[in-house]
């Protein structure tokens, strides 16, 4: 068995053929050849679909995630104070309540870059994790079906659909966890019976970063369970593996099982995911990507389109499944449709198989035949245009002004009298980091205000369902932030009760109105 | 290889009823067939078919058919022009489902709301056994048709109401079972075809949908050929003419209408000039998968791929292309699921042939006659009264304030619910809506637009300044009640557990 994708079918000839030229063609062969031209490609298109807003389907990714400001504070609180919270310190709702810091080893990530780069600072690292996860699932397909043209086709394919879920949260370092998990499954697949000894590394990390350690757990299980049987029926095929071989999996499960007890939290954090399932299920019923995956979506559209294609090429040309990988496709495509963000785990799975099927029609790379000058000359060309793509701060600025309340916050910092604030929750993450010390209503960290039984009032709230001037009482709400537009914002304009005291394209501001010489607030519209 | 074996997979097993020869008639039914156990479950079909479908009577459409149909009886011409609503009142409009309309009307006119039930329940228990057929026709193993049904049946409940579009579904059938009998006996009444088309442009926008089918059907055995496990036989030069003189009539009958040409333009117009009605309503949105019937088409889409994993089932070039696009358009938008159900479950019925087939030699007949009996006795005692179908009314139309609008002249403009235009119309004819759900005329005057701004808050009070509107008659716990409701410009007149009518206090 190799190490490398066995895509070159003679990889003696070719060291021969060059051996005797010196160290540094060699050495350019390798930089330059034509799967790292491909990686870059692969990098090209991931890194697109993150930051560029006139990508083809998804663009403008960096501001889009409301929860990417409280992480940052998160992380920057656990570097400031040394300490892991364990109580509610960031609203006014549920201020106390237990809460832990669930992805904190991400958020310390996301702390540090943003201590360090600022706005440019976490677009590079959000441009980073995609192309990362990009070349990793150009990698992992291409220990699939050892071809890199099919694997960089594959991949290409599913990265529509992948960068659906490009936004800046610890997740995305959890999707790169799940990736080295499989692409260490696939090498063990393979004969390479080590690649397993990195995974309980993997998963401590990953139990600290991210919830979806849980999917590594199935995939462990799934890979385990797949090991043990022996049959072919139609176009599935299982074969059952030596006894130790299986035997060094089960164990290795057991280590990472292991692993992922070891947190601040102990295990409680092994168990979040638990706790989502049987105690979240407001959240799941409301939160947008837990809904059902929207087929008006053009990413999903390009989801669909794969589904079916591949159906379509089963029947015309059958290709063979391992058990695993049609027990873990069936899971993903399951899971995607009910809950959407489920969509990168489908699109993980989903392109080694593509590319299996893809290198029935392309042929293998021959390296003998590989022009490293001219992939170099395309590489530097892909650079180059990448570092373009790349926003500008003061684009990332306006971006953020657009999408977030930059105007309300100034006007916040300069009037702290504006008492207890009703917001949005993308907003109050905004908030949380945007002006520290200051409470907020609610914010991106839902499972503290499910348990406090705060984001159903929201909810109601947000939708009008219920009286508005009932919910403001109940929680001695002074003030209101909402979007022009909003529902609430129209109900508070016709209400007498409130008044507008700030308003840009973005924000507006309402405070419950006072006497004359109770008030200290005033009334500001901001500059056009 | 004939055109009827040609899809039987090679592990297709032999199954008590299947046929050897050619002949695909039905087979003749004795008394001593009535209680047999594939007449009990199809019975349990007609069963949950009502069972799904009779509390789905108000559908917000049934009321302004009504109303079309009302008119066509009192002024023997079909309306070219608006008269229902103030907004687009005068403006050209086409009623594109005039004759479906009218077995609704009559059906009310002998027994109010109770025609219109029955009417319903007899249209999708005759599709549903037009669906059965088409699943024996294919795999000829009964059990296995009903097990394919019940899929259909699931998928369709989308579309469960008095809706002009069961018309529409019952010609797919119809359709479909034609064009299976001329495949796999060469032969088959296509004359028949034209006739449909016929009837089905002038009742149903999904005539489109069949030519679709139709010329799919037609351009599959252009090609020949086997591509793994596709399959497709050409037709032969007479197999060939008939169907493209049968589709050339049948495209010639679709201008056999009142608009001529431009009721064959509708459906492209619909298509392309609809998009707030597509956004916005909820049979075009996407399938939910976290309600049962989504579940269900999950669970089919699976195990239709694990079949081509795992069996030799070798498909049709048009059944493949056909159930491609069906689940296609179904999962992007849940009413086309009606649709894929009906393409999808022939073919299931044939994948199915695994499922043990029938024996007549153990049946236990009394058994069977027990529980049709029982299902029959327990469909008559649930069947709802007309009590029941007039509750069901009350408890999504404002019936409730209908007495104080005959009471009251309402002096102005009203804005009304969205889903309650039609009611009006039907109920209070005096009445001019601000929109009701034929979506399309208040779409392409921009009217559904300025609609949607004010029932979402974005501009309530521009579209009502807009509009001269005096009057709101809403759902009581809507948005935008509440907050008229807490406007001082706006008083209540009337205010039911259903409905809330408000009054501006001064009309700008």
């Amino acid at each position: 068995m190799t190490h490398l994708p066995p895509d070159d079918p003679s990889p003696e000839s070719k060291v021969a053929s060059i051996g005797d030229v010196g160290i540094s063609k060699k050495a350019l062969h390798g930089v330059f050849s034509f799967p790292v031209f491909l990686g870059a490609m692969v990098v090209v298109c991931a890194v697109t679909m993150t930051v560029w807003d006139h990508a083809p389907v998804i663009g403008g990714k960096v501001f889009v995630e409301g929860d990417t400001w409280w992480h940052i504070a998160v992380g920057e609180r656990i570097l400031s104070s040394h300490t892991w919270p364990t109580r509610d310190g960031y609203s006014f709702t549920v201020s106390g309540s237990p809460w832990i810091a669930y992805e904190w080893l991400g958020e310390i990530v996301l702390a540090f870059v943003a201590r360090w780069g600022g706005l440019p600072g976490i677009t590079a690292l959000l441009v980073l994790l995609g192309a990362a996860i990009g070349l990793l699932i150009y990698y992992l397909s291409w220990l699939r079906c050892g071809n890199c043209k099919a694997a960089a086709v594959a991949t290409i394919l599913v990265l529509p659909v992948a960068a659906a879920t490009f936004t800046m949260r610890p997740q995305m370092m959890g999707y790169i966890l799940l990736l080295v998990t499989l692409i260490c499954l696939e090498r063990y697949q393979q004969g390479q019976s080590r690649a397993l000894w990195i995974l309980p590394i993997v998963f401590l990390v990953w139990v600290n970063t991210h919830s979806s350690f849980s999917l590594g757990l199935l995939v462990l299980g799934v890979y385990w369970m797949a090991g043990l049987f022996e049959f072919r029926v139609g176009f599935l095929e299982a074969s059952r593996r030596p006894a130790g071989k299986s035997r060094h999996l089960l164990w290795m499960t057991f280590l990472c099982l292991a692993a992922v007890m070891i947190t601040p939290y102990g295990p409680r954090l092994a168990l979040y995911p638990v706790e989502v399932v049987l105690r979240q299920r407001f959240i799941t019923s409301v939160a947008t990507e837990w809904q059902t995956l929207q087929l008006s979506a053009p990413y999903a559209q390009v989801f669909l389109a794969l589904l079916l294609g591949l159906f379509l090429v089963q029947i015309v040309s059958p290709a063979t499944y391992r058990i695993e990988a049609l027990a873990l496709l069936l899971f993903a495509i399951v899971e995607t449709f009910i809950h959407a963000r489920f969509v990168m785990f489908s699109a993980v799975i989903l392109a080694p198989i593509l590319s299996t099927v893809v290198s029935k029609w392309l042929p293998p790379y021959v390296r003998s035949r590989d022009h490293p000058i001219v992939n170099a000359a395309f590489i530097v060309v892909i650079l180059v245009s990448l570092l373009e793509l790349f926003p500008s701060a003061a684009k990332l600025q306006k971006n953020l002004a657009a999408n977030y309340p930059v105007g309300a916050v100034q006007y916040l910092r300069s009037h702290p009298e504006v008492g207890p604030m009703f917001n949005t929750d993308s907003w109050g993450s905004y908030l949380i980091w945007a002006i520290p010390g200051r409470k907020v209503f609610i914010d991106g960290r839902y499972d503290i205000y499910e348990y406090g039984g705060v984001l159903s009032d929201y909810v109601n709230l947000i939708h009008l369902r219920e009286d508005p001037d009932h919910g403001m009482q109940k929680y001695g709400l002074r003030a209101v932030l909402l979007s022009p537009g909003n529902d609430l914002e129209k109900y508070f304009e016709n209400s007498p009760a409130w008044r507008n005291v700030y308003r840009d394209s973005t924000s507006v501001i309402f405070v419950l109105e006072k006497s004359p010489d109770s008030g200290g607030v005033t009334t500001i519209t901001a500059p056009k | 290889m004939s055109r009827a074996a040609a899809n039987h997979g090679p592990q297709k097993a032999p199954c008590a009823e299947t046929m050897t020869s050619q002949n695909i008639s039905l087979p003749r039914f004795t008394l001593r067939d009535v209680f047999s156990f594939p007449v009990m479950l199809v019975a349990w079909i007609v069963l949950v078919v009502i069972r799904l479908a009779e509390r789905n009577l108000p559908d917000p459409d049934i009321w302004w058919h009504l109303r079309n149909a009302q008119y066509l009886f009192e002024n023997y011409h079909l309306p070219s022009f608006d008269t229902y609503s103030f907004t687009v009142a005068g403006q050209p409009w086409i009623n594109h489902e005039w004759l479906a309309e009218i077995p609704y009307y009559l059906a009310y006119r002998t027994n109010g709301l109770m025609g219109i039930e029955i009417l319903m329940l007899v249209l999708l228990e005759a599709i549903f056994l037009g669906v059965l057929f088409l699943c024996y026709q294919r795999s000829r193993h009964i059990k296995a048709s009903i097990l394919a049904c019940w899929i259909a049946v699931f998928f369709a409940t989308i579309n469960f109401g008095p809706r002009t579009v069961l018309f529409g579904y019952a010609c797919i059938v119809i359709l479909l079972a034609v064009l299976e009998r001329f495949r796999t006996r060469q032969q088959a009444p296509l004359w028949i075809l034209p006739v449909l088309f016929c009837l089905w442009i002038n009742s149903h926008g999904s005539w489109s949908l069949g030519i679709l089918i139709f010329g799919f059907f037609i351009v599959s055995g252009f090609v020949q050929g086997e591509w793994g496990r596709l399959m497709s036989q050409r037709w032969t030069a007479p197999e060939l003419r008939k169907l493209l003189v049968a589709f050339a009539a049948s495209c010639a009958a679709l201008f056999i209408n009142p608009y001529g040409y431009r009721l064959v333009l509708y459906p492209l117009i619909y298509a392309t000039r609809l998009p707030l009605n597509i956004a916005s309503t909820e049979e075009w949105q996407t399938v939910n998968l976290h309600a049962l019937r989504g579940k269900v088409v999950l669970v089919v889409l699976a195990g239709l791929f694990c079949s081509a994993l795992m069996t030799n089932y070798r498909w049709r070039l048009s059944d493949l292309g056909l159930l491609l696009f069906a689940f296609y358009s179904g999962l992007t938008y849940e009413r086309f699921l009606f649709l894929a159900g009906i393409i999808a479950a022939p073919v299931i019925a044939e994948m199915l042939y695994f499922v043990p087939p029938y024996r007549p030699e153990i049946d236990k007949r009394w058994l069977n006659a027990a529980i049709i009996v029982g299902i029959l006795a327990f469909v008559s005692y649930r069947f709802p009264s007309p009590a029941d179908l007039d509750k069901q009314v009350a408890e999504q139309y404002p019936s409730e304030i209908l007495p104080y609008l005959e009471s009251h002249e309402l002096a102005g403009r009203v804005f009304n619910f969205y889903d309650w235009g039609g009611y009006l119309e039907w109920n209070v004819p005096k009445m001019k809506v601000f929109v009701d759900s034929r979506v399309d005329i208040f779409e392409y005057a921009g009217v559904f637009g300025d609609y949607l701004k004010a029932h979402t808050l974005v501009d309530a009070e521009g579209v009502l300044d807009k509009y001269q509107v005096r009057y709101v008659l809403f759902p009581s716990q809507q948005p935008l009640t509440k907050a008229l409701r807490s406007n001082p410009d706006w008083k209540v007149l009337y205010s039911g557990q259903i409905s809330t009518l408000l009054e501006r206090q001064a009309v700008k």
